[in-house]
């Protein structure tokens, strides 16, 4: 087989990938860090009072989501360019934990509503746009779990990676159609009190999404190595009797 | 529910997801890694 077609298949045994255990230790540290951090030195909020505190994870975990998206749509348009089987992997690592990183965005928005908007949900552009961008990823999902075939899966699922990105811009410029959410949230936007706070939990989420889709994909490549062991055990099985 | 109740139950639900999540790649990994090291043995089979 030539490097360039060895290339296209993640089928050899992945290395032991020994640094994931420190660095989910680390992710989990930072976080822990970072919130404790982030209620210690930001002050009540005039209008929200402590409620201001659930920013310090629902928009970190905003981000993540988005950057999720952004390493879906370039794992996606690298594996139609290139077809290689490890940037299918990628790209469905992204998404999953993009997935769960845009559903718990949703629940801490409607966790923060409740009090601050009087209901736990409503058809604002800013949430009905991240809703659509949690349903993007289910389908993606949903397409990777019931499609057998493995280049069909990539290459469709790779469509849809592309189409859940394009969902991010919309759902960032959302708050300015007449939404009721706030703008959004950053360093510059919001009082020098919490800058600190929101970066480092920022930063804390970031190393957890790359945590998180570096274990995906190490699961994934164990996964496909057990089954291309599994497939060619049975070929040499059905040879011998043949 | 109290002001600090909604920031709890934030914090709470953000580490259930978090650490659930953990969990389950933790598990799924070790399930992964356990059925490629059982492969060869089924290989090995007459």
């Amino acid at each position: 087989m030539s490097r360039a077609a060895e290339g296209r298949h993640v089928t050899a045994q992945p290395p032991a990938a020994r640094w994931l255990t420190p660095l989910c230790i680390v992710s989990l540290v930072a976080l822990a860090g970072a919130q404790i951090l982030g209620f210690v030195v930001s002050p009540p909020d005039r209008d929200m009072g402590h409620l201001q505190k659930i920013m310090y994870v629902h928009v970190p975990a905003a981000w993540s989501s988005f950057i999720a998206a952004f390493v879906l749509f370039i794992f996606s348009v690298l594996y139609l360019v290139r077809k290689q089987e490890r940037h299918d992997l990628l790209a469905a690592s992204a998404a999953e934990a993009g997935a769960v990183l845009t559903a718990l965005t949703l629940a801490l928005g409607s966790i923060w509503g409740r009090p601050t908007w009087g209901v736990w949900w409503t058809w604002d552009p800013r949430l009905t746009t991240t809703a659509v961008l949690m349903l993007l990823y289910v389908a993606y999902l949903a397409l990777r779990a019931f499609t057998e075939d493995p280049e069909r899966r990539a290459r469709w699922s790779a469509a849809v990676g592309i189409l859940t990105f394009l969902d991010v811009p919309i759902v960032y410029m959302s708050v300015r159609w007449r939404s009721i959410h706030q703008v959004p949230s950053s360093p510059a936007t919001v009082d020098s009190a919490y800058a600190l706070g929101l970066r480092l939990n920022g930063l804390a989420f970031l190393l957890l999404l790359i945590y998180l889709t570096a274990q995906r994909y190490h699961a994934a490549r164990l996964e496909r190595a057990a089954e291309a062991r599994r497939e060619e055990a049975a070929l040499a099985h059905g040879g011998v009797h043949v | 529910m109290s002001e600090w109740g909604y920031v709890i139950a934030a914090y709470a639900l953000t580490w259930v997801a978090v650490g659930g999540y953990v969990v389950y790649l933790r598990v799924r990994t070790a399930r992964a890694r356990t059925a490629l090291d059982t492969a060869p043995a089924q290989e090995a089979e007459p």
